[in-house]
């Protein structure tokens, strides 16, 4: 459990400071990050999470970060044999300047993965799962920093870990759910040309179907999402997409279906007629 | 020639203002690029119909965007500027930072950290009111445009594909499309996201 200062790593130049740490007034760090487990057994696949605390007023991204910024790069290092799944984020909120969008979380993240050990799997001594982080902060400007984390896994199985106080009971409720909990069906998919652009139509039924205030989309491939045209009106969700090339093709569209703060998993293949 | 497309272009934007259009009227790539005039750092008026005939590459730039000072300092964007500003190509960086964020910079230290970073574009437009970068959607610092002999806006994005920076190859989106628009080519990626701070308007 590390707590590292936010650098500015890219700044090199003889004019502007060389590292600057980056500080909110007194001293205070702008991220602090931990790795947290409420896990006791690491023989079988255990949850551990990247638990972010943001000084007021400033915001993470989300794995889509929107118009701008910069998601979360984390690159685990671990023992021989283990495995991690992918990021689990939180719903985020979004985060309007003027026309730019952005998807992000203010004062504090929990990022959660399941690591799975190979079996019959004891930890020695020296064992941990580390992970090492960039991230990029904003307020009116955006930070840079980076840290490397570790966790001892013989510490996480004779329970001396550092408890992860309540932060995951506190994001039980933000982790996004699947969308029939909401009494709500997204589909089927419509895509319509307009100049250069895709329009992309998803009708919404269902008794929850009325309660949807915005959609928030995964990242997208080879298409640029205009995510200030997303709207969610007349029973549906509507989005402009600019397809990089000729060559581009939308196979899927991802991402949460919003109801005031909580989101709830979508996912559209799309077919082509033939 | 420019004069026309430009009138063509302020025409369509009349007309799709007056149609009600649900998407604001922004550059779009295949048609002609929205004029403009704007003050460099010496204080000279340019306009964009003042490079009629030639490539015109666009950079939206905020010295203070850690993005920006990665492009710059690593010597991506320098090369390129210097690779390619000539007789048949035009590179005007824009700054639309408001004069009230904190990113916002004096005509001096702008010229003095440009100059620093060995700049190589033709000029460094002030666009402190933003009309000009929401003219063309700006987003990102930075956010490239490439404009070609016709005045048509051929592309639209970032300025390569590694917005963490690039660790081995990468594709420099700009490079590319200029060298295809020179060889009369079409361009064969249009448009990409582009990565960036937010423009702070």
């Amino acid at each position: 459990m590390t707590i590292l200062f936010a650098l500015i790593a890219w700044t090199m130049l003889p004019s502007r400071l060389v590292a600057q740490v980056a500080m909110a007034g007194e001293g205070t760090p702008l991220v602090e990050a931990r790795l947290v487990t409420e896990a006791t057994d690491v023989s079988r696949p255990f949850v551990v999470a990247l638990s972010f605390t943001i000084a007021s007023g400033w915001y993470l991204y989300w794995k889509n970060p929107g118009d701008a910024g910069l998601p979360l790069d984390v690159q685990w290092r671990m023992p021989v044999g283990f495995q991690v799944t992918a990021l689990q984020y939180p719903t985020p909120d979004k985060i309007v300047h003027g026309d730019i969008v952005a998807y992000g979380y203010y004062d504090e993240l929990l990022v959660q993965c399941t690591v799975i050990p190979p079996p019959g799997y004891v930890a020695g001594p020296d064992d941990a799962v580390r992970a090492d982080l960039e991230w990029l902060v904003c307020k009116e400007s955006c930070i840079p920093g980076r840290d490397s984390l570790s966790l001892k896994l013989e510490r996480v199985s004779n329970g001396s870990v550092v408890a992860a106080g309540d932060v995951f009971g506190r994001f039980r409720e933000r982790m996004p759910q699947t969308l029939s909990a909401r009494n709500t069906v997204a589909g089927p998919l419509s895509l319509r040309t307009e100049g250069g652009h895709i329009v992309a139509t998803i009708p919404l039924s269902g008794a929850g179907a009325s309660g949807v205030t915005d959609f928030f989309p995964e990242p997208q491939e080879e298409f640029v999402v205009d995510h200030k045209s997303i709207t969610v009106s007349d029973g549906k969700i509507t989005i402009r997409l600019t397809p990089y090339d000729s060559a581009a093709r939308l196979e899927h569209l991802d991402g949460l279906v919003i109801y005031g703060r909580r989101g709830y998993n979508l996912s559209i293949q799309i077919h082509k007629t033939p | 020639m420019r004069k026309r497309t430009l009138f063509g272009g302020i025409m369509l934007g009349i007309l799709a203002l007056a149609a009600g259009a649900a998407w604001a009227v922004a550059a779009e790539v295949g048609k002609p690029a929205p004029g403009f005039t704007l003050t460099d750092l010496s204080g000279k008026v340019r306009s964009l119909s003042d490079f009629a005939g030639k490539i015109v590459v666009l950079e939206w730039t905020n010295p203070n965007c850690p993005f920006v000072r990665r492009v710059y300092g690593e010597g991506v964007m320098s090369t390129v500027q210097k690779q390619y500003v000539g007789k048949d190509i035009v590179w005007l960086a824009v700054n639309s930072t408001n004069k009230d964020h904190d990113d916002f910079e004096s005509v001096e230290s702008l010229r003095k950290t440009y100059g620093e970073w060995g700049a190589g574009f033709t000029a460094l437009l002030l666009d402190t009111d933003g009309k000009v970068g929401k003219m063309y959607d700006a987003r990102t610092t930075p956010h490239m445009f490439v404009v070609n002999t016709e005045g048509i806006l051929v592309y639209n994005g970032a300025i390569d594909n590694a917005p963490r920076g690039g660790k081995g190859e990468t594709v420099n989106f700009v490079k590319v499309a200029l060298d295809e628009v020179r060889n009369g080519k079409k361009v064969s990626t249009p448009t990409t996201k582009p990565y960036g701070c937010s423009v702070k308007y």
